[in-house]
């Protein structure tokens, strides 16, 4: 497959994102920029400026694509119009904006708060207003956790628990997770998925939002159910994974990273050998990678249909990649004789 | 240009230009023109017609060379149980596994870089390599399996713990440090890409015995930069080697083979 090579930014990516339907990515990156591209060919629709160019940590479309959110180093989660790039609202926060997402259905969002001398890091949730404009600054709630008692939130993401509804997923610097009631915010449960220091970097759900994969810096991977919090499986790397996906379709996720220290001196970085980890789901063995990205990948996101999948790295550049057939066509041995046997 | 409608629907164009040496080109190109017709969901129609803003407002439709290309082709090779690059993750039976198999093909004296263990070499006889037992010297990264104890792949072993004697790297090949003063060597030009140490080892060593076969190699790549040194042991090999070699006709190329310089 030839990769398209997206080359809006000039610091390196910090997240890429994209819409519900997938013909759109947001990217953000270091240097502030954020940038909307058409994911079929790679064409840029346009950047909104409406940020200070100072780190961009978190990008997330709305599920309806009108409207998108963009947060980071400036303090603030600004929301504004896809189309036209124009600011509807700015949300103003004590320090930097680490992570914010709207929910599936489109009706919250929240924003988690870095933590700072003197500032205990805070998740907050907003309600979305019906008209996707008149946003309103009261929270609907507000989380802090005692450092002393729990590490700071580092990333987080909506779930969805069939008995209980939209439930938000808090993942923190201590490897972590806690299960809030996304109504009230009160917490559900909270229980340590990865090995001590094991920061989580990333955390993505599957479609339906019924379970996810954290990627942490202890160089596992683990895929949890949102409704027990169990681990189901487990996928390790080499080095300290930044971002993990689950690739709908194929029964694959996708793990990105650095370099083992060991590896640092003694490949060249002239190479490309950055890569991108596929796994599968099931199996958890390594199956294949992508190479290409002249530094640590630091996000992956997924196409919704399973068809492309896209890198950004701290090389400044985005990767999009369309699967060909081969990637369709690769079956474990027993997958194909479970399904030769089911059509029967 | 002339514009043909080809009976399949095909058409073809044929121009003629001049191109910079005064000669007259004549460029044609066949095209098809296919229409495809997808059905996509209308939402997404219609954010396609959404028009371009911040640093792109204003821009014509279609990627912008500036901020979009086309990669290298990559290939995204599935298969079960993919394996690092590097063995030392490797499980224990797949690298001894690995390392009885090539051993045999692999073997390369580190001094001469003939087909034979490097055990204090000199020019040690090339038929006697497959009698020998245990790993060769050729292993580069990654440490060398400990002895009796369970060898972690990866894990740091001292050269003189490893398998197969005294290996150390730290010791020089003998008299190499003399030959190097002596002006036994010679430097050999215009070789092929593909030329190959034993190769070159073999060829040289009918002139006399060969301490050192070193194809220049650029340090980042690997690739070998087009020249080479070889070292004899005897300054009159050198001589001979260079009377007889330069101009020899290897691999289709004609090398170059004289003294090698300070």
């Amino acid at each position: 497959m030839r990769p398209i090579m997206l080359k809006g930014h000039s610091r390196p990516l910090t997240q890429i994102k994209y819409n519900r339907e997938g013909d759109l990515l947001f990217s953000v990156g270091k240097d502030g920029i954020v940038g909307v591209w058409y994911s079929h060919n790679g064409e840029r629709l346009g950047t909104y400026d409406g940020q200070m160019p100072t780190a961009l940590w978190t990008v997330d479309p709305h599920p309806e694509s009108n409207i998108a959110l963009s947060g980071g180093a400036d303090n603030e989660v600004h929301v504004w119009k896809v189309n036209g790039g124009e600011l509807i609202h700015r949300f103003q926060f004590e320090t930097t904006v680490k992570q914010a997402r709207f929910s599936p259905d489109g009706k919250q969002l929240f924003a988690i708060i870095e933590q700072r001398m003197g500032c205990i890091g805070q998740t907050v949730v907003f309600d979305v207003p019906e008209d996707l404009e008149s946003f309103s600054d009261e929270p609907r709630f507000l989380l802090e956790f005692d450092p002393k008692e729990r590490a700071k939130v580092t990333t987080a993401g909506w779930g969805y628990d069939p008995e209980t509804g939209i439930v938000l997923i808090l993942a923190h610097d201590d490897g972590w997770v806690t299960k809030v009631d996304s109504n009230d915010g009160s917490i559900i449960e909270s229980l340590q998925i990865h090995d001590k220091p094991g920061t989580i970097t990333d955390i993505q759900f599957s479609t339906d939002h019924t379970y996810f994969i954290t990627s942490s810096k202890d160089k596992t991977a683990k895929l949890l159910d949102v409704k027990t919090l169990n681990v189901l499986k487990t996928y390790r790397g080499e080095a300290g994974i930044n971002t993990a996906a689950i690739t709908p379709v194929k029964d694959f996720v996708v793990l990105g990273g650095g370099q083992e220290a060991r590896d640092v001196t003694t490949t060249s970085n002239r190479q490309g050998n950055f890569e991108s980890r596929f796994y599968h789901k099931i199996f958890e063995d390594p199956i294949g990678r992508v190479t290409g990205h002249f530094g640590p990948i630091n996000t992956l996101a997924v196409h919704p249909d399973g068809t492309q999948f896209a890198s950004g790295s701290e090389d400044g550049y985005i990767r999009v990649h369309n699967f060909d057939k081969p990637y369709f066509d690769f079956l474990y041995d027993v997958e194909r004789e479970a399904i030769a046997a089911s059509k029967h | 240009p002339q514009v043909i409608e080809n009976e399949d629907g095909t058409k073809t164009v044929i121009r003629f230009h001049l191109n910079d040496l005064g000669q007259k080109v004549k460029v044609s190109q066949h095209i098809k023109i296919k229409k495809v017709i997808t059905s996509v969901n209308s939402a997404v129609a219609a954010r396609k017609l959404w028009k371009k803003f911040g640093q792109d407002k204003n821009k014509p439709p279609g990627p912008d060379i500036q901020t979009t290309t086309v990669g290298e082709n990559i290939v995204l090779n599935l298969s079960a149980g993919d394996k690092p690059a590097k063995a030392a993750e490797a499980a224990p039976e797949a690298e001894e596994a690995q390392a009885a198999k090539p051993t045999t093909a692999t073997i390369k004296c580190r001094y001469c870089k003939g087909a034979h263990f490097s055990a204090k070499c000199p020019y040690k006889s090339q038929l006697a390599s497959d009698a020998g037992v245990g790993p060769d010297g050729a292993d580069a990264r990654g440490g060398s399996p400990a002895p009796g104890p369970d060898p972690t792949p990866g894990k740091f072993v001292p050269p003189h713990l490893r398998r197969g004697g005294p290996d150390s790297m730290s010791i020089p090949p003998p008299n190499s440090f003399r030959d190097r003063d002596d002006e036994g060597t010679v430097r050999v030009t215009n070789l092929p890409p593909n030329a190959e140490e034993n190769e070159l080892g073999y060829i040289f060593q009918q002139y006399g015995s060969v301490a050192r076969v070193h194809i220049v190699r650029d340090r980042e790549t690997n690739q070998p930069r087009g020249f080479a040194f070889i070292t004899y042991n005897e300054p009159r090999s050198a001589e001979k080697a260079v009377k007889a070699l330069n101009r020899y006709g290897y691999k289709n190329v004609l090398i170059h083979v004289e003294h090698s310089r300070k």
